[in-house]
C-alpha cells in the first residue's frame, strides 16, 4: 500500500466530512466476550469462545436454561454460534447442540432457523449474542410452544 | 497496620454542640430532594446489584474485624444487657446501645473540611493542598500524618503539588496558572484553531477549554485526583470550578466521599432506600456482632425515618435475622429467573371476569361490577377470610399424607413451597408501598379538610403515625414470610408462629381496610378506631418478631440453600 | 451522523508523513477510525525479525477515551493474552487525551522490549517468564519465527 493513495484518501475525508463509524467486528466481539466472561449477563443464558485461541473469534459456544413451566424445565441445551466475517452486520448461525422440538429449529441439523426466527430474520447490528440467547429461549416458552413434547434429555443433533 | 478505629473519622472529640448543630442546619438547606419513600430498594431485590450489596470484599483489616464478630467466645453474651426496656426498643427498630449519626456526604465532607483546617498549623502548606493530600490518601487523616512526617518534599513531588520543581514547558507565555485568552490559538488535543478561552497550569501545558471541560466532566464521578492532561500536576478544585464555569468540583469531592464511604462500610453505609441521600455512621462496631448472634437485628434510622439493618445493610427486616435475609435474597434472586411471576396490579373478579385494580394495600377485594367480596391474594371468596382464620397466609402442606414422593416430585414441590412464600412476601411489599401511596393521598385530603375546618395539625397526626404503623406491620409480615419458609413445619413453635402470623395479617388488613375511606370528614371520625387498629397492628408486630426470635434461638428456623 | 474529529486526521496525516520507525499505521477505507498496524519487533528482545500485526480502533469519545487496540499476530507475551489483548497502563488507567496513537504504539514496542510478568495478562506465559526467564524467551523467539516472520512484500 502506497502513501499517495492514503493520502488521497485523506483528501476525501476532507470533502466528505459526515461521517458514522462503527466499532469493527473484532472489537465488538471482544467486547460481547469480556460481557461474558464477567459473567455480567443474565444466569439464564451464557456464552464464550469455543476456542481460546481463535483470534478471528468465530465459533462460540452458548447454553440455555430452559424456561420455567415449561417442558424445557430444568435442561441445559448447548448451542454452537457462528460469528461470520461480516458480524455483526450480518447475524451469526446458530445451532442447536442438545435435541429440542422447536418450530424454529431445523429437526435434522438442529439449526436455527433464520426465516422462522425473527430475531435472525430482522437481525440489527446493534443486536448480540446475548440477545439471541434470550430471544430463544423466550421462543421456548411461548404458549405454543412451551408444550411441545421434547426428545429425551441428554440427546444430540 | 491500620487499625478499625482509623477508619473513624478523628473529628468527633473536638467537635462542640454548637459545631454539629451547624452542620445539621447547613445540611437541611443543603440541596437535597425529599427521596421517594415508595420506592424500597428492595422492589428490585432481584435485580438488586448496586453498591449496596452485602458481599464483602474490602481490605484485610476490616476482614479481621469480621472474623473477631463470628468467632466470639459464646456465653459472655451477657456482657451487653438487653433488658425489657432494650428489647423493647430493638422490637421497634432502634438499638439504644448503638451510637450512631446520620450524614450526607456533604456533611462528611464539609467535616473533612473542619479537619483540614483543624491541622492546617501541621503543614506549612494552603488548605487546598492538604486537600487534595487527604484525597489522595482517602480521607485517612492518620495515614497522611505519618507519610507527611516521613517525607512531606517527595510526598507534594509524588501527588503533583510540587510546581516548582517541575520541568516547564518552554513557553515563557503559558507558564502561569489559569485561564487566558487566545487569538488563533492551535489545541493540541481537539487539534482545531480558534480563538478561545485556555486554560493551564505552571507546567504550560495548554488547552482550549472546550477539551478542558469534556477532559474534567469524565472524570468528576470517578473521585480520583485530575491531573493536568500531560503531567501529573495537580488540577485544584479552584482550577476545576475555574475551567468549568460553576461548583462542579463539589462533584469531585461528594464522588471522592462516596468512595470513601464504600471502603469504610463497616462503619459507614448508605441508607438502601431508594434516591435516599443519608449515610448512618456508626463509631462503634463491636456490639453489631453480639445483636446479631442473638437474632436480633442492630436497626438504625435515617434522617428520613427509613429504618434499616446496619449489619447486612437491607431494609428492617424482623422478624428474619440477617442470615435468614441473606439466604432468603439470594434464593429470590436465583429462582427470579425460574420463576416468571407476572406482578400485575389488575386481576380480573373471579366472579364477573371485570377488571379489577388494586388502588390500597388491602387484600380484601369487591368487585365494583358484581359485588363479588374475594382475597386477592388467594382469589377465593373472602368470608372465610374475616372469620375464622385467614387462609391465604398459611401454605397448606396438602400432600403432609403422601408419604414417599420422588425427587423430581419432590423439587417441584419445593419449588412450588418457595413459589408461594415469595409470592406472599411479595404481595406484602407491593400492598406496603400502595398502603403508602394511598396514605399520602388520603392526608393530602385530611390536610385539606384540617385547613377548611381549622383544626391543628397535630389532630391529624394519628393518620401519618398509622400508615406508619401500617407500613412496618406489613415489612415485618413479609419478612415473616422468609422465616416461615426456613423452619421446620412440623414443630409447634411454628404452628405457633404461623399463627402470630395470621393474627398480624388480620390486624393488617383491618388498618389497611380503615384507609380506603373516602370522605375525610369520615376519616376524621374514625380517629378511635385508627388508634385501635394501629394499637393492635403493633402489639400483634411485636408478638411475631419476639417468636420469630424464638424460632431462630431455639434452631427451628434454619436458612439452607 | 459525525464528522471526523480534525484531531484523528491530523494524527493520520502525521503517521503517513512522518512515520514511527518500525510502526506503520494506515487506517481502513471504509472505516477511518480503524487502523492496521505493524510493530517490529525491538531489537535485543527475543521479537527481534519480528513483525507484528495488530489493529487499533479509536471508540467515539476518543481522544478523551483510548484507543481499543489488539494484536492479530501470534505472540508469546506476559502481558498480551492468547486473544492479543494487551495489558498496558496507558490503554486502561493511565490514558490522557495528550496521549496519540504514535505513543501508544511505542509504549506497545517498548512493552515487547521488557515485558512485565508482574502484572500479568496471560497467566501461564508470566508464569513461565517468572519460572525459566531464559526458557520463555527462548519460546517467544520461536513463536517469533513462527509467526511473526517477515514476509516481502506479497
Amino acid at each position: 500500500m502506497s502513501n499517495i493513495r492514503l493520502r488521497e484518501e485523506i483528501c476525501c475525508l476532507y470533502v466528505m466530512l459526515c461521517y458514522f463509524q462503527y466499532s469493527p467486528r473484532s472489537f465488538r466481539l471482544l467486547e460481547e466476550l469480556e460481557k461474558g466472561e464477567k459473567g455480567k449477563g443474565p444466569e439464564s443464558c451464557s456464552y464464550g469462545l469455543a476456542d481460546g485461541d481463535d483470534i478471528t473469534m468465530t465459533n462460540w459456544n452458548g447454553t440455555i436454561l430452559g424456561p420455567p413451566h415449561s417442558n424445557h424445565e430444568n435442561r441445559i441445551y448447548s448451542v454452537a454460534i457462528t460469528c461470520g466475517p461480516n458480524y455483526p452486520d450480518v447475524p451469526p448461525t446458530i445451532k442447536f447442540i442438545s435435541k429440542i422440538n422447536l418450530p424454529c429449529v431445523d429437526d435434522v441439523t438442529g439449526e436455527v432457523k433464520a426465516s422462522s426466527f425473527h430475531t435472525l430474520r430482522d437481525w440489527k447490528r446493534s443486536f448480540t449474542m446475548e440477545n439471541l440467547l434470550l430471544d430463544l429461549r423466550k421462543e421456548m416458552a411461548t404458549p405454543t410452544n412451551k408444550k411441545l413434547k421434547q426428545p429425551a434429555e441428554g440427546t444430540t443433533f | 497496620m491500620a487499625s478499625d478505629e482509623e477508619y473513624s473519622l478523628q473529628f468527633d472529640e473536638d467537635e462542640s454542640d454548637e459545631e454539629v448543630t451547624a452542620l445539621y442546619e447547613s445540611r437541611n438547606t443543603s440541596e437535597f430532594t425529599l427521596p421517594d419513600l415508595i420506592c424500597h430498594k428492595h422492589a428490585t431485590i432481584i435485580s438488586q446489584e448496586s453498591e449496596f450489596d452485602i458481599d464483602d470484599d474490602e481490605d484485610d483489616a476490616i476482614h479481621e474485624y469480621e472474623d473477631e464478630d463470628d468467632e466470639d467466645d459464646n456465653d459472655d453474651l451477657l456482657a451487653l444487657p438487653i433488658t425489657m426496656s432494650t428489647k423493647k426498643a430493638l422490637s421497634e427498630g432502634s438499638v439504644p446501645n448503638l451510637k450512631y449519626e446520620c450524614l450526607t456526604t456533604q456533611g462528611i465532607y464539609e467535616r473533612m473540611l473542619k479537619r483540614i483546617h483543624h491541622l492546617q498549623p501541621l503543614f506549612s502548606i494552603p488548605p487546598d493542598d492538604i486537600l487534595i493530600l487527604m484525597q489522595h490518601y482517602d480521607w485517612n487523616e492518620e495515614r497522611l500524618l505519618e507519610k507527611w512526617t516521613e517525607k512531606m518534599d517527595d510526598l507534594l513531588e509524588e501527588i503533583g503539588l510540587n510546581v516548582t520543581s517541575k520541568k516547564i514547558v518552554d513557553n515563557t507565555n503559558s507558564n502561569t496558572r489559569g485561564l487566558k485568552y487566545r487569538k488563533d490559538f492551535s489545541c493540541f488535543i481537539c487539534c482545531d484553531d480558534k480563538t478561545t478561552e485556555t486554560f493551564s497550569l505552571e507546567c504550560g501545558h495548554e488547552y482550549c477549554l472546550d477539551c478542558y471541560r469534556h477532559y474534567i466532566e469524565d472524570k468528576l464521578h470517578e473521585g480520583n485526583i485530575i491531573t493536568c492532561m500531560d503531567c501529573s500536576l495537580v488540577l485544584k478544585n479552584l482550577d476545576i470550578d475555574q475551567i468549568m464555569g460553576h461548583a462542579s468540583s463539589n462533584i469531585l469531592m461528594r464522588s471522592s466521599i462516596k468512595s470513601f464511604v464504600q471502603k469504610h462500610h463497616r462503619n459507614y453505609k448508605w441508607c438502601p432506600y431508594a434516591d435516599c441521600k443519608f449515610i448512618i455512621h456508626l463509631k462503634d462496631t463491636s456490639s453489631l456482632g453480639e445483636y446479631t448472634r442473638l437474632h436480633y437485628s442492630p436497626f438504625v434510622k435515617c434522617n428520613e425515618s427509613h429504618r434499616f439493618c446496619f449489619h447486612c445493610g437491607f431494609e428492617v427486616h424482623a422478624p428474619a435475622d440477617c442470615n435468614v435475609t441473606n439466604a432468603w435474597i439470594k434464593k429470590a434472586r436465583k429462582e427470579s429467573d425460574n420463576l416468571n411471576w407476572v406482578l400485575t396490579h389488575t386481576k380480573e373478579c373471579p366472579k364477573c371476569s371485570v377488571n379489577i385494580e388494586k388502588n390500597g394495600g388491602c387484600n380484601h377485594m369487591v368487585c365494583g361490577n358484581c359485588k363479588y367480596e374475594f382475597c386477592w391474594i388467594c382469589e377465593s371468596a373472602w368470608a372465610p377470610h374475616g372469620k375464622s382464620f385467614y387462609q391465604c397466609t398459611m401454605y397448606n402442606n396438602d400432600d403432609n399424607g403422601k408419604t414417599k414422593t420422588t425427587s423430581t416430585e419432590d423439587a417441584a414441590r419445593r419449588l412450588k413451597r418457595f413459589t408461594f412464600y415469595y409470592r406472599m412476601f411479595n404481595e406484602h411489599e407491593v400492598s406496603a408501598k400502595l398502603d403508602w401511596k394511598l396514605g399520602q393521598t388520603v392526608g393530602i385530603k385530611v390536610k385539606a379538610l384540617q385547613e377548611k375546618i381549622g383544626v391543628s395539625w397535630i389532630e391529624g397526626q394519628f393518620l401519618s403515625e398509622s400508615i406508619q404503623t401500617l407500613v412496618e406491620g406489613r415489612t415485618s409480615l413479609k419478612w415473616s414470610f422468609a422465616v416461615a419458609y426456613y423452619s421446620d413445619p412440623s414443630h409447634n413453635l411454628t404452628k405457633i408462629f404461623l399463627d402470630n402470623q395470621i393474627l398480624l395479617a388480620k390486624a393488617v388488613e383491618e388498618l389497611s381496610e380503615l384507609l380506603l375511606t373516602k370522605q375525610p370528614e369520615a376519616i376524621m371520625k374514625k380517629k378511635p378506631d385508627f388508634y385501635n387498629k394501629a394499637g393492635f397492628v403493633e402489639n400483634r408486630r411485636l408478638a411475631l418478631m419476639e417468636c420469630g426470635r424464638d424460632l431462630l434461638c431455639k434452631g427451628i428456623c434454619k436458612p439452607t440453600d | 451522523m459525525a464528522s471526523l474529529p480534525k484531531r484523528i486526521i491530523k494524527e493520520t496525516e502525521r503517521l503517513i508523513s512522518d512515520p514511527v520507525p518500525g510502526i506503520t499505521a494506515e487506517p481502513h477505507d471504509d472505516n477511518l477510525r480503524y487502523f492496521n498496524v505493524t510493530v517490529e519487533g525491538p531489537t535485543q528482545s527475543p521479537y527481534e525479525n519480528g513483525i507484528f500485526k495488530l489493529e487499533l480502533y479509536l471508540p467515539d469519545d476518543y481522544p478523551m477515551e483510548a484507543p481499543k487496540v489488539r494484536f492479530l499476530t501470534k505472540i508469546y507475551h506476559p502481558n498480551i493474552d492468547r486473544l492479543g489483548r494487551i495489558c498496558l497502563d496507558v490503554l486502561k488507567t493511565n490514558w490522557s487525551p495528550a496521549l496519540q496513537i504514535r505513543t501508544v504504539l511505542l509504549s506497545i514496542q517498548a512493552l515487547l522490549a521488557s515485558p512485565n510478568p508482574n502484572d500479568p495478562l496471560a497467566n501461564d506465559v508470566a508464569e513461565d517468564w517468572i519460572k525459566n526467564e531464559e526458557a520463555a524467551k527462548a519460546k517467544a523467539r520461536e513463536w517469533t519465527q513462527l509467526y511473526a516472520k517477515k514476509v516481502d512484500d506479497n
